[in-house]
């Protein structure tokens, strides 16, 4: 029987001679019990493929439920790591908006405690050189407007004020927006923003010195400690076409704000 | 063998996903056919159905895809029988469908050999060499291992022609019977 399941094998695994292939198929015509064992041997083959086929499936789906876990485990992890990640993310962004906010708080741009100290910041007082110092040799005026000047170039405020009212009062004096200009900066000069302001307002419209006579008298009131109109002169600066101290505006502005 | 096949599933089990999407299978039912593809693909491959003709991969997405679409008509088919009774089936018992050869379910068969003699017949079917089924099973060598088999297959032979399933070949010449 060993010898015969043997054969049968060999045939099946195809290592049979030509010849014996040849006397194999012979026998199996022939033969009905060796035809049996060659059917049954094939039969039972088959049970073992199909088992082995069944077995290996069966593996495949337990791997197949480990992978999925992993993947499961995997996903889970990568979820966490990328939340951990947003976390942290957020955090930065969060401290980071924190700081700036704090930071501009605490330390404003351009910042400034005090009234005062916004009025010192801006505060430049005007020379003369955009004055036309008149010959002595013209007359009386001519002479005290030249002494005046020279007075208010030398921080003498008291005395260029003394002479600036004569000249003022005097109807032959021809340039008073000029001279209104200077002497409403020696009364700031001098802490006096009220009569200052008073001189500044009687500058004419169509000289010169408006712009800045407009400039004075908000820094005139910001002196006096009155924001309101302060700001209400500093925004008729900043909605006025052209006006040489507008950045400035906009800047003592914002500070006046950040005062109230 | 078993370590080929275990590298081949992780390998491509990213087709998992891809057919689960494309074929809009639940991924319980794409696994179980990736599992029967690989399965089928490793058959194929012994059985020399696999010819060459065609890359190794794609040959087995072919395989895979054809099996997620057996379990999609499957699914339709059973979505119209649970609609519809038919006459037949009120009439009669439940008729059993010609189950395909390939298909038959021999597991009673092997069920009733030793566990040891499942392995082993298992195994050489597989192709491992008579060392590594003795190792495998614990036998002490080879030479056992194959008189084990050799017993084991005769056994179930015998179980088979008990339950007279083999068919006479009809082009055996017989003394006029």
């Amino acid at each position: 029987m060993e010898n015969s399941f043997d054969h049968i094998e060999r045939y099946f695994n195809g290592t049979l001679s030509l010849d014996e292939v040849t006397a194999f198929e012979k026998r199996r015509l022939t033969d009905k019990d060796f035809d049996n064992e060659v059917n049954l041997y094939q039969q039972a083959n088959k049970v073992v493929r199909a088992g082995a086929r069944n077995r290996m499936k069966q593996k495949l789906d337990e791997i197949g439920k480990q992978q999925e876990a992993f993947t499961m485990v995997e996903t889970f992890v990568k979820y966490r790591s990328i939340r951990k990640y947003w976390y942290a993310a957020a955090s930065i962004l969060v401290l980071i908006g924190l700081s700036y906010l704090g930071w501009n708080r605490m330390v404003p741009r351009n910042s400034v405690t005090t009234i005062a100290g916004l009025y010192d910041r801006y505060y430049e007082n005007p020379g003369i050189d955009r004055v036309i110092v008149r010959s002595s040799e013209e007359g009386n005026i001519e002479l005290n407007w030249n002494s005046a000047l020279e007075k208010y170039s030398r921080q003498d405020y008291e005395g260029a004020l003394t002479i600036f009212k004569s000249l003022l009062a005097d109807t032959l004096f021809t340039y008073t927006s000029t001279a209104h200009f200077y002497a409403g900066v020696s009364f700031l000069n001098l802490n006096l923003p009220d009569s200052a302001i008073t001189h500044f307002n009687r500058v004419s419209v169509s000289s010169s010195f408006a712009q800045d006579a407009l400039w004075y008298t908000g820094l005139g009131y910001l002196k006096a400690g009155n924001t309101t109109k302060a700001a209400e002169i500093f925004e008729i600066i900043k909605q006025s076409e052209y006006n040489f101290k507008k950045k400035e505006v906009k800047e003592i502005l914002k500070s006046i704000s950040r005062l109230e | 063998m078993q370590k080929t096949i275990e590298w081949f599933y992780h390998e491509n089990y990213s087709l998992v996903y891809k057919m689960t999407g494309s074929h809009k299978l639940s991924k319980e039912n794409t696994l179980d056919a990736y599992s029967d593809s690989i399965t089928a693909f490793v058959e194929n491959i012994r059985t020399l159905k696999f010819r060459g003709d065609s890359k190794c991969s794609t040959y087995f997405i072919r395989i895979f895809n054809n099996k997620c679409v057996d379990i999609l008509r499957k699914k339709t088919t059973n979505r119209i029988n649970e609609n519809t009774i038919f006459l037949d089936d009120m009439k009669t018992e439940p008729i059993l469908t010609n189950i395909n050869e390939d298909q038959e379910d021999f597991s009673g068969f092997l069920e009733q050999l030793s566990e040891v003699c499942r392995e082993v017949l298992m195994d050489w079917s597989d192709g491992y060499s008579m060392d590594d089924i003795a190792e495998r099973n614990g036998l002490k060598n080879a030479h056992t291992a194959r008189s084990k088999r050799y017993n084991c297959f005769q056994q179930l032979m015998e179980m088979l022609q008990k339950q007279n399933i083999v068919k006479p070949n009809p082009n055996v010449i017989t003394d006029g019977e």
